[in-house]
């Protein structure tokens, strides 16, 4: 192209080329957009089917766009709210088939407190919602520092930050899902899943929530841990540490107040938990000070509180957080490679919270002892320190 | 005063750029030539935005949060945290003007060119005529000039220069971290013009034999751009800290005075990203370069942006081509599918 000495009387030619500059990047602009939409969307209508919600609620990746979205269209009765823990944890057909309610796994990866506070804002306004699981391991960890994480999107919450509704929802939310690059990734991501499983390939090969934790070259951790589960089953020792005065607030406590508040003034039923932490793995869930922050919480607000208030404990030496010691088995049933819990752990979860029948074929050790309800037990503080002190030292025996 | 392509981050223009542009062109008729520079202009400023600034945000983002939280921080996390704000801020803001530059065009407008290269530049004085040139052109023209520029001895020269920048830093801001920022570039300009005046007489020798040898000239020359953009990295920490705390927190990693035991190492996250982008800003040519003869820029001939310097900048210099149109719309796209509405442009809150 010949230098432009002035830009207001272009000759022809130049004219000329620019039109056809224009006439072509319009072109492929255009084509692009129309290839890419006719995908999405058709993506998109089969990510409201029922039958494939397991593999859209459970895949990683694009959660903080899609979910405030299908949620609208699912209505459901029970919504999961939490990170990845508890992502992987709720299979909803699963969970629903369990309960005879409809689930909805809120739960995104790496979700901060302010998101979770946003995302439960934004679903209050469904007509069925009757209970919600609450993961607290996002809100009270110590280090949930960062305000919110690329994707997320206040544009597509219903209600904007000041609780007015957001203005512009619905094409902001068409743009998303159907122009937008998480569109792309997603539909790429969704439809791979449903091919892989309508091949009949073991749902660990296309979900991460499925894929199970190998017992192999652990024997003699195992070993020493089950010698120290032994020992310390029955010790009376306790986990000695500041009173909970002493500790300092975990910086996602105001907005955990902030979400029972909200769930209380609309008497929505709330299950709080904390994930249950797989011993071999060397976790220790969120440990004591967070398990007592948490106690501290929802104590405090349920004297005030229109709905009922559940603080789940499973964290702590059971035969599901020893998942390894007990039986000869080479794969855990209950964890992932990184020690978030499976699908089948959150219906053992399911199960106690709700008050629902056990899965078939559950140990009879799980259903006498996994989970109970810290707000309606007596003297927590002693048993809570007594079970940090159990876990401290099966810890221990791992160590190097 | 109501041409929005620039109204409200830049390029600062002069009344004498804009309004003669005005008058002429009263009558506007669209150009498809014009629109097809600004078009394409435009795709590869909203590109930088969303897909180079916005892609680093959140590894930054978290090295800045564990400083504000007081967690120990790594002689590496220090270094990344300084020269990953450099390269958001670069191309978050050169995008943000390509953007601006080539809506007006498309309009019949030429804005001033405001980015050139800056993190090429070999010398902190050189990086002042690439960096945000229009507000380094105001504050020269406005401040330092003023002030008696450097007319008046050394001496009135390095507090005019000081004062300058310190004001310039008050400018971004009304905080000590952006007074600190200005201050540090003050002090590296009067470093500069002090090595000028005082010691490259000193070492003219060596200075020459250096120049006689292409690869020692090469190498001296590589030295000072490294130099130069350490410098500029260490300042951007106190850019873009929340507080003086964690400025001052952040730049004791980089120097390796800071406790960083038990630090968990955060660069590595992004480390790839970084060595990308070291490549893009010091291998590729500028924006400006590649469109250096659209005809869209205002005042391009004051850099040595010539096509034909280069294999490189021949070849992607811009043509109103079918190559150059399709690759301007799959840039735009891209840029489209990248945007994340997490990090607006940075220079919208000054």
């Amino acid at each position: 192209m010949a230098p432009m000495e002035t830009t207001n009387q272009p000759d022809i030619a130049e004219r000329g080329a620019g039109t056809r500059f224009l006439r072509i990047f319009a072109f492929v602009i255009a084509s692009v957009v129309v290839l890419v939409a006719a995908f999405t969307r058709f993506t998109y209508w089969q990510m409201l089917k029922p039958q494939n919600q397991t593999i859209v609620q459970l895949i990683d990746g694009w959660a903080r766009i899609y979910k405030p979205i299908l949620i609208d269209h699912s209505d459901p009765q029970v919504i999961v709210f939490g990170a990845s823990w508890a992502r992987d944890a709720f299979d909803p057909i699963a969970t629903g088939r369990l309960t005879g309610r409809e689930w909805f796994n809120h739960a995104v990866s790496g979700a901060t407190p302010y998101e979770m506070r946003r995302f439960v804002e934004s679903s209050m306004d469904l007509a069925r919602l009757e209970a919600v699981v609450l993961n607290l391991d996002t809100f009270l960890r110590p280090d949930a520092i960062i305000r919110m994480k690329r994707g997320f999107d206040e544009a597509l919450l219903d209600t904007d930050p000041e609780g007015n509704p957001t203005r512009w929802l619905t094409i902001q939310r068409e743009i998303a899902i159907t122009l937008s690059g998480a569109a792309i990734g997603n539909s790429l991501e969704v439809l791979d899943a449903l091919r892989m499983r309508d091949s009949g390939a073991d749902p660990a090969e296309y979900l991460d929530s499925f894929e199970r934790h190998a017992f192999a070259g652990r024997e003699a951790d195992i070993e020493r841990m089950r010698a120290a589960a032994a020992e310390f089953a029955s010790s009376a020792g306790a986990a000695v540490g500041p009173a909970l005065t002493e500790l300092p607030l975990p910086p996602g406590t105001a907005e955990l107040e902030r979400v029972l508040a909200l769930l209380c003034q609309k008497s929505i039923d709330v299950h709080a938990y904390f994930t249950p932490a797989m011993i071999l793995q060397g976790e220790q869930g969120r440990g004591l000070a967070s398990t007592l922050h948490g106690l501290d919480v929802l104590t405090r607000r349920r004297r005030d509180c229109r709905a009922r208030l559940h603080y789940y404990n499973f964290n702590y030496p059971n035969a599901v957080t020893q998942d390894g010691l007990e039986a000869h088995e080479r794969f855990s049933q209950y964890y992932r490679p990184d020690g978030h819990p499976r699908p089948t752990l959150g219906l053992l979860m399911v199960a106690r919270m709700f008050g629902t029948a056990f899965p078939d074929g559950t140990a009879p050790a799980i259903v006498a002892d996994f989970g109970f309800d810290l707000l309606a037990a007596p003297d927590v503080e002693a048993w809570l320190r007594n079970q940090a002190f159990r876990m401290d030292r099966m810890l221990a025996a791992t160590a190097p | 005063m109501t041409f929005f392509p620039h109204l409200i981050a830049g390029p600062i223009v002069a009344q004498h750029e804009m309004l003669p542009q005005l008058t002429t062109i009263r009558r506007w008729l669209p150009d498809p030539r014009q629109i097809a520079v600004g078009a394409a202009l435009f795709s590869i400023g909203m590109f930088k935005k969303t897909v180079l600034a916005d892609s680093i945000v959140r590894y930054v983002d978290e090295i800045y949060t564990a400083a504000e939280r007081g967690l120990p921080i790594g002689v590496l996390d220090g270094w990344a945290a300084g020269v990953g704000y450099g390269f958001q801020v670069y191309f978050d803001f050169s995008g943000y003007s390509d953007m601006a530059i080539g809506l007006a065009i498309m309009f019949g407008i030429k804005l001033p060119l405001n980015f050139f290269s800056p993190y090429k530049a070999a010398s902190i004085r050189a990086f002042w005529r690439r960096w945000h040139v229009t507000l380094s052109r105001f504050l020269r023209n406005l401040l330092f000039i003023p002030m008696g520029g450097s007319r008046h001895g050394l001496v009135r020269t390095i507090l005019a220069l000081i004062a300058t920048m310190a004001i310039g830093g008050l400018w971004h801001g009304a905080g000590w971290t952006f007074v600190i920022w200005g201050l540090l570039h003050g002090a590296y300009l009067s470093v500069n013009h002090l090595w000028i005046a005082v010691g490259l007489p000193r070492f003219a020798g060596i200075a020459a034999r250096v120049r006689a040898s292409a690869a020692w000239s090469r190498f001296a020359r590589t030295l000072c751009v490294l130099l130069t953009f350490a410098a500029v990295s260490f300042a951007w920490v106190f850019f873009r800290a929340h507080d003086m705390q964690s400025a001052l927190h952040l730049a004791s990693a980089m120097l390796g005075l800071g406790d960083d035991s038990g630090a968990a190492p955060m660069a590595a996250d992004f480390a790839p990203i970084l060595l990308a982008y070291f490549l893009i800003v010091w291998c590729l040519p500028s924006t400006m370069e590649i469109f250096a003869h659209s005809g869209a820029i205002l005042h391009i001939e004051d850099y040595d942006a010539r096509p034909e310097s280069s294999r490189l900048l021949r070849a992607i210099s811009f043509r109103l081509s079918g190559a150059w149109a399709v690759g301007s719309a799959l840039v735009l796209l891209s840029a489209w599918f990248a945007m994340s509405k997490l990090s607006p442009f940075i220079y919208y809150q000054f």
